[in-house]
Formats: C-alpha cells, sequence, structure tokens
C-alpha cells in the first residue's frame, strides 16, 4: 500500500490482455478506516457502495459491476478510507529505466490545471510549461498532449453529429458523447439500448494511444513495437478504459496524484522548474482541446467546429457561455449561420445538453427511452463540474478537514453537556 | 416636503427592515469566513473550471479545424474526418454489460427501484 497525495494504492497491476476490467474493483473501502458516514453513497449514482450489513456497518463496493469507477466516493470520503486498488507506477519506473524502451507520457487537459494543487498552488493555477518539463525530469522520452487528440476528436464527433443531423449516416440522435469512461460503462451497464445513441469515437485518450502507434510513431521517427504508451489522467475510469480490448495501445494509466506522487519521489522541485512545450507531432493544441476538461466543454469546442463547418468554412464563432458553469443540466438553442438540411427537412437551430454528473444523465438517459428527448447533442461527464473534478485529481481542500471539524465540535458539545449535568 | 402615505410609510419601513435583515446576513457570512470555513467545495469546484477558461482565453488559436498540427495529420494520414482511415484507427464499438445487472437483480443485489430513486443531486452542489 502507497500513499499518493492523502489516498492509499494497492499496487495492484493487471497483467496481460486476457485480464477483464469488468472482474476488477478498481475502488474498495478500508473498513478498519470506514467512520460510517454514508457520504460515499450520497455522491454513489449506481448504488454500487453500500453498508456491508444491510442497512449498518462500514461500507463496501458490493460488486465491480455497478462500479463505474467514477471516484466520486474517493474524493469526497471525509476519513480517506476509500483507497484505489490499482496503480502502474512501479511498472512506469521499470520502463523509464529500461533503454529498450521508448516511454510517451500523454497528459490530459485536467492534469495541468490541478497538478499545481500538490505542489502549493491554487485550485485552477495552470501550470502546463512546468508539468511538461517536469514529465521530461521524469525521464520519458517523449511527451504528447492529450489535447491534440482532443482536437481530433472534435473534429470526428463534430463531423458524425453533422451526418447524423443530416441524415448522411444511419445513426439515431440525439448523440452522446463518448469521452468519458464511467459514462460509457454506465450506459453499457444500466441502458444498454441507447448505444447507437453514443458517438462510436474513441475518447481522446483512446484516440491517441491508436494514433500514437499507426501515425505518431513514423512521423517522430520511433519504433511502434519499443514504445511504452503513459495515459495522465484525473480519472480512475481512464484505467478501466485502457484495459478495454476494443482500446488498443495504453500501457498504463496513473492518476493526477500518482504523477504528483512519482515527481515527489523523484525530489522534484515542481515551482522551481522552468516551462517547456510539448513534443510537436502530437503535442499542439488550440483552446477547444484545453476546454475539454470543463463540463461543457467538449460542447463548447464541438459548437465552435460546426458553426464554422455550417457558415461553409468561413465564419467562426468561439464563445457559447450558456454551456459553461455547474449547472447540472445546461440546455441551449444555438443558432446556426445558414440552414442546414435535416431527415425530415431544414433547420438553423441545434438543441444541446450537458449533464454535469452522471445522476443528472439519468434525466436525459430516461427522455430519450421514452423518445420525447428534443436534444440533437448531449454532452455527458461523470463528475460533477468535468474531468478537472475528476475521481483521480487532488482531494480538494475542507473534503478531510470538516470530519475534524465536526468531531471536535461534538466533542466541544459534548463536553459543555456533561459539565452542565454535573452542575445540576 | 410631501406627507408619505401609510402605503409608502409601510413600504419603506418593510424595505429598511429587509436591508437589516440581509445585512445580518452578511455579517454572518463574514463571521463564517473568518472562522476558517472559507469557501465551500463548489467555490473550489469553479476556481478549477476557471482556471480553464481563463487559459482558453489567453491561446492564440481556439478552435479544432484551426490546429495547425490537426490539418497536417489529415493530409499526412487520415484525409479527412471519418474516412476509411479514420474510422479504423479512431472510431470504436461498444459492449452490452446489462446481464451483470439482471444477475445481480436476480440475486436481490441490485433494484432498478433504488436506482430508479437515486437523487440526482450531489451533495457537493
Amino acid at each position: 500500500m502507497i500513499e499518493c497525495e492523502g489516498v492509499n494504492y494497492l499496487g495492484i497491476i493487471p497483467s496481460g490482455k486476457e485480464t477483464n476490467p469488468a472482474d476488477i474493483f478498481f475502488v474498495q473501502v478500508d473498513k478498519t478506516k470506514c467512520i460510517e458516514c454514508g457520504t460515499c453513497s450520497e455522491y454513489c449514482p449506481t448504488t454500487a457502495i453500500r453498508p456491508s450489513n444491510g442497512n449498518d456497518g462500514p461500507r463496501e463496493v458490493v460488486h465491480p459491476g455497478l462500479c463505474i469507477n467514477c471516484g466520486q466516493c474517493l474524493i469526497h470520503c471525509p476519513a480517506g478510507a476509500i483507497y484505489e486498488t490499482v496503480s502502474y507506477i512501479d511498472e512506469i519506473f521499470d520502463a523509464i529505466n529500461n533503454p529498450n524502451k521508448y516511454t510517451v507520457a500523454v497528459p490530459a487537459p485536467a492534469i495541468r490545471y490541478a497538478l499545481s494543487e500538490c505542489f502549493g498552488y491554487s485550485p485552477g493555477t495552470c501550470t502546463y510549461g512546468k508539468m511538461v518539463t517536469a514529465l521530461r525530469e521524469l525521464g520519458f522520452d517523449k511527451v504528447w498532449d492529450n489535447q491534440f487528440t482532443a482536437d481530433l476528436t472534435i473534429m470526428e464527433e463534430g463531423t458524425e453529429l453533422l451526418k447524423r443531423i443530416t441524415g448522411e449516416i444511419d445513426r439515431p440522435l440525439p448523440q452522446f458523447t463518448s469521452c468519458c469512461p464511467a459514462w460509457i460503462k454506465y450506459v453499457e451497464t444500466f441502458y444498454p439500448e441507447l448505444l447507437p445513441h453514443i458517438s462510436s469515437c474513441k475518447s481522446p485518450i483512446g484516440m491517441a494511444a491508436a494514433a500514437a502507434r499507426v501515425y505518431g510513431a513514423k512521423e517522430a521517427g520511433i519504433n511502434p513495437n519499443q514504445m511504452y504508451f503513459v495515459s495522465i489522467m484525473p480519472c480512475i475510469a481512464k484505467k478501466f478504459e485502457g484495459l478495454r480490448p476494443e482500446i488498443v495501445g495504453i500501457d498504463a494509466t496513473i492518476t493526477t496524484r500518482e504523477l504528483a506522487y512519482m515527481l515527489k519521489s523523484k525530489k522534484i522541485d515542481f515551482q522551481k522548474l522552468p516551462e517547456s512545450k510539448t513534443d510537436p507531432i502530437m503535442g499542439v493544441s488550440s483552446g477547444a482541446g484545453t476546454i475539454f476538461a470543463a463540463t461543457g466543454g467538449v460542447t463548447e469546442a464541438a459548437l465552435r467546429f460546426l458553426y464554422w463547418k455550417i457558415s461553409g468554412e468561413k465564419k467562426e464563432k468561439i464563445n457559447f457561455k450558456v454551456v459553461r458553469g455547474l449547472k447540472g443540466i445546461k440546455e441551449a438553442t444555438i443558432k446556426l449561420p445558414k440552414k442546414i438540411k435535416t431527415i425530415n427537412g431544414e433547420t438553423d437551430t441545434i438543441k444541446v445538453a450537458v449533464a454535469s454528473g452522471v445522476r443528472y444523465a439519468r434525466v436525459l438517459c430516461d427522455q430519450v427511452k421514452k423518445g420525447t428527448s428534443p436534444y440533437h447533442f448531449i454532452e455527458v461527464m461523470a463528475c460533477p463540474g468535468g474531468c478537472v473534478c475528476g475521481g483521480g485529481e487532488p482531494i480538494l481542500p475542507g473534503v478531510r478537514e470538516a470530519v475534524e471539524m465536526t468531531l471536535k465540535r461534538w466533542y466541544g458539545g459534548l463536553k459543555k453537556r456533561i459539565k452542565d449535568t454535573q452542575e445540576v | 416636503m410631501a406627507i408619505l402615505s401609510r402605503r409608502q410609510f409601510i413600504k419603506l419601513g418593510m424595505i429598511g427592515v429587509g436591508s437589516l435583515m440581509v445585512g445580518f446576513r452578511i455579517t454572518n457570512k463574514v463571521y463564517a469566513a473568518a472562522s476558517n470555513i472559507i469557501k465551500s467545495l463548489s467555490d473550489y469546484m469553479k476556481e478549477r473550471l476557471q482556471g480553464i477558461y481563463k487559459r482558453d482565453a489567453s491561446m492564440e488559436i481556439r478552435c479544432s479545424q484551426d490546429n495547425p498540427m490537426i490539418k497536417y495529420a489529415y493530409k499526412k494520414f487520415f484525409i479527412t474526418p471519418m474516412s476509411p482511415v479514420s474510422e479504423d484507427v479512431l472510431h470504436t464499438s461498444y459492449i452490452d454489460r446489462s446481464c451483470v445487472v439482471k444477475k445481480l437483480e436476480s440475486e436481490g443485489i441490485f433494484s432498478r427501484e433504488q436506482f430508479n430513486n437515486i437523487p440526482i443531486k450531489y451533495p457537493c452542489e
């Protein structure tokens, strides 16, 4: 068991392609630390985490099939009782030290906004340049950017949406996003009839891993067979995704917390690092790529693309502020620059919805099931706030302190009451 | 000077009392801030989001289609979005996993009714 940024890791490395990720508990409860407060159940979107003996007792994840690995229970547990089982840290250090392996690090957009918190910066500080230098200092041979493949995702997903609307491909509307692996497992498990609505695009990291072998390696002159591809994610569910047989080329997945641990264990002084840039071939990105880390970001990025595409690749509109913010379900009707043909006529608006947190998606899913969904495009991120508030991010200030405060207050109250009764 | 009507007097009085009460509430909040419970979770979440939009606004290229390396990648390898190469490398399929739920339902470990009754709001909001 190692501790990374206040969260424990059992350090299991799932080996080989035979491993079925659906059989692994990625998140589990340490029953000796559980204070039975029930906060985890209040965050769980699927009733997977429950009291171990009926209505009482320490919590446990009852079955890996029910858990979508979002990790919301873990980042909100006031007692720090919930831990992760899978950790590739040792394997990554081995690969870095192995001269026959060419290690590639691909950090998600959300890493650069939260890694800073582990090194004394305030929440939301962007440390892109330092993060890239830090990864090189760790010994990675190449640092590419998942924001590049976020841009690639928009090109593919935006085109797919347009083709669904115009009827060029025979797939139903609304189109759901496919970036969030916890959301994908949620649909696969609880709403399988909606699978045709999910965009066929891989998630940005799925695209990155596949493209790195067939495109990136060729362009950069790397032997794809020697490549060791490390995905650095704000997410526990990405570990599940990395083990899916349909997703090829991901050798290891770590969270923001584990990256911070690796940097600290190598005594890298993060604050003093100079800034540098990702390697260009799969490392240049746009603003649309970086907002993938926020709820509503995929939608806004897709709208930027669609607006331009529909205007005949002439006009651009950048800001779609209606889809930003922490509201559970955000809806918007977007006016298009030109009319487009649809299956039944024409339209000059498209309707979008954004679910910030997979619990809200249940409402939208039920609408689609009933056939009453008015939308063309629906974004779902399993974590409220989006990836930047994901299950693999550093624990926010106040989560762990809250229980201490309550305990002290309770103790104070008790002491007073005892004193009062003694006086009587 | 105009003399206040009864109605205006009550209205003014109500505004006065109201603003006093609001004032107290604000003091209360400041007091809470001073006693170390400075921000709620959602405030921190908002700060993280603000960091992202600040960065987005400061970037030279704002749209995916303007990214020169994306253009290069399509020119060199992927041809166009959803071309056969793109479909092969960048697209995927999904698995129906509902049999697990059905099995757990028959064993009494999972209940669809309980699932449908999960509150949709998260406590951090």
